[in-house]
């Protein structure tokens, strides 16, 4: 019992401070921060002595991260997380311009669990609408001409009917 | 207001790239029309071909070995790798080739086939068969073998949105829970009991297309479930049928051809605007009256299409046919409600002339239609016209009681476009509802229009 608990203190001293592009830090376990790819070639490399500055993630984008990324270090039971995710999804997609920033930074910093999760959200916004209802949600400028619309529907009309 | 910035579309091509393929095809291909950053990105989603096509005709020194063989070996090959598209024509006659096409179908439902077309139906096989069967023998041998029967992976194909079957039956004990993503059902010749049927449309909540030919084991056909998105059935030719009742809320276009059932239970139809009931010349005796007993539901129905139409060999029965059909029609229009409707069709019978002793037959209803509300009808439809005198009848109620009426298409029978002209010539069109309405004769035959009445033509 006791070295087991050792071993823990002993894990819990390694930390790592992260420094986000607004300069906020965050102290976490090597093992949440070794969840993205990008920042365990980086404490491979450098040691995890100095705080490693993530400089293209704001704070609180890196906050959100490492949330994720602390819950799924902890090797839970597959339901347990499958539950958690959805949570962690519902919230992160009320604010677009979050979520967006939440992808590109898991993008940016190689947590391919992460993209993965965020995509499937993406295409579930996208599924069962109209090209409209999209464009409205996203903010998109429908940029074609009159010619490379009619071109597309003549093409692919099939794909846009409701039924 | 400013416009926010578009996100999205500026994420990196790959993440986009994933997001699309996670999407449905049919889904993904919608993106194409989103922006010209979209127009052709959906394309790149899989960097291979995602469609197997094995329903063309092969060489025809091909033997079906042969075909087996190029199948075995394409799949052999690609790998695995996503499959969107899968379509097949192939009749198995051995247990061996049987075997065989359920090896195939585990291969393209584990990489996510999406849309599934399987006819196996002896005569569309794409290969010629390696036995000697002449086509006078085929339907013989169509009873003699042996039906495919589905394979329950089948029913694992969770990415599946488009099903179509031809010529194979369902196991006993197929379950369908995981297609919930199917969209479009489509089956030919297929063994499915209504409990089968009912057990698909409680498993399948996206389902938006039903299409049911020659399902001959299907009895009564019961299509509803809470939150039914279905938006178009089609049935024909399940000749055991009796009834069939319909709870769909969403429902815009009914197609039904075949013998006449004897219960249609229609509830729930507040969609719907397309209806096509045809009789295609089986069980001729007063169907469009017993058709009428649907109609309450129909009040917002825009297009409906009737067709009453004799097939050649029932000629003893015709002239039942043309006379009480037409005052169906009139019946059909005194008795039901259908204020919304907007266009009419009806295909008359078109051999009558051909035995002279029918035309006796062709009496004027006695009947005269009373007062009803045609109020948005615009377009008429006839076919086979030959101005008899009945037919001329229905002409003057329509151009009587429609007062949007616009167009009235008059298709004059190959056989008779002389009397059909000249019955229209010496009509009053004075007093018609519409001053707008157009009455247009086309005589295929001689590849000419008129309109009505002739002195309005100016050429």
């Amino acid at each position: 019992m006791a070295t087991i608990i050792t071993k823990e203190q002993q894990e819990k001293e390694k930390m790592v401070t992260l420094v986000s592009s607004d300069s906020e830090k965050f102290v976490v376990e090597q093992k949440v921060a070794e969840k993205s790819h990008v920042i365990k070639m980086v404490m491979n490399c450098c040691g995890i002595e100095s705080p490693i500055p993530v400089r293209r993630v704001k704070g609180d984008i890196l906050k959100s991260i490492l949330e994720y990324c602390e819950k799924h270090s902890k090797g839970e039971a597959q339901e347990v997380m499958e539950k958690w995710d959805k949570e962690y999804m519902d919230k992160a997609e009320k604010d677009l311009v979050f979520f967006h920033d939440l992808m590109l930074a898991s993008h940016f910093l190689h947590i391919q669990e992460l993209v993965d999760l965020i995509a499937v959200t993406f295409a579930g916004m996208l599924k069962m609408k109209s090209p409209e209802e999209i464009r409205q949600k996203f903010n998109i400028n429908n940029d074609l001409t009159k010619e490379q619309e009619e071109h597309i529907m003549t093409t692919f009309g099939w794909a846009f009917q409701p039924i | 207001m400013g416009r926010a910035e578009d996100r999205l579309s500026e994420l990196p091509d790959t993440i986009r790239l994933q997001i699309l393929s996670l999407l449905p095809r049919k889904q993904a291909i919608r993106t194409s029309i989103l922006s010209s950053k979209w127009r052709h990105l959906w394309t790149f989603r899989w960097p291979y071909s995602t469609t197997l096509d094995f329903s063309h005709p092969l060489s025809s020194l091909k033997t079906t070995d042969d075909f087996v063989h190029n199948v075995n070996q394409v799949l052999q090959l690609r790998g695995h790798k996503k499959v969107e598209l899968f379509l097949l024509s192939f009749h198995p006659q051995t247990q061996h080739h049987m075997s065989t096409v359920v090896r195939w179908l585990e291969y393209v439902v584990s990489n996510g086939v999406e849309e599934l077309f399987l006819d196996l139906h002896p005569s569309s096989s794409s290969s010629s068969s390696s036995s000697s069967s002449s086509s006078s023998s085929s339907s013989h041998e169509q009873q003699r073998s042996v039906p495919f029967v589905l394979p329950d992976c089948l029913f694992n194909g969770e990415k599946l949105s488009v099903l179509s079957l031809n010529h194979c039956n369902f196991g006993v004990n197929s379950e369908f829970r995981k297609l919930r993503f199917l969209e479009t059902l489509c089956l030919t010749s297929v063994g499915i009991t209504d409990k089968m049927l009912m057990d698909f449309i409680e498993s399948c909540p996206f389902l938006q297309k039903l299409d049911l030919r020659q399902c001959n084991e299907l009895r009564s056909v019961r299509v509803y479930k809470d939150g039914l998105k279905l938006k178009s059935m089609v049935m024909v030719d399940c000749l055991r049928a009796y009834q069939v009742e319909i709870s769909a809320p969403e429902l815009r276009s009914f197609c039904f051809n075949g013998e006449f059932l004897r219960r249609y239970l229609f509830r729930n139809l507040a969609a719907l605007e397309d209806v096509v009931l045809s009789s295609a010349g089986r069980d001729i005796g007063g169907c469009i009256t017993d058709w009428m007993k649907i109609v309450p539901c129909l009040t917002n129905v825009k297009l409906l299409t009737l067709c009453s139409r004799a097939i050649q060999e029932l000629r003893m029965e015709m002239e039942l046919m043309t006379e009480t059909n037409l005052s169906d029609i009139y019946d059909f229009f005194r008795k039901c409600h259908c204020p919304n409707l907007d266009q009419v069709s009806i295909e008359l019978p078109n051999n009558c002339s051909r035995d002279p002793s029918l035309k006796m037959f062709l009496k004027v209803s006695a009947e005269k239609p009373m007062d009803c509300e045609l109020g948005k009808l615009k377009t008429v439809k006839m076919k086979s016209f030959k101005g008899h005198k009945n037919e001329m009848e229905l002409v003057r109620f329509f151009l009587d009681k429609a007062p949007e009426l616009e167009n009235m298409f008059l298709f004059a029978s190959d056989s008779d476009s002389r009397s059909a002209f000249h019955s229209m010539n010496s009509l009053n069109f004075r007093g018609k509802a519409s001053d707008k309405a157009k009455i247009i004769m086309i005589d295929k035959n001689f590849g000419i229009e008129f309109q009505f009445p002739l002195e309005d033509v100016t050429c």
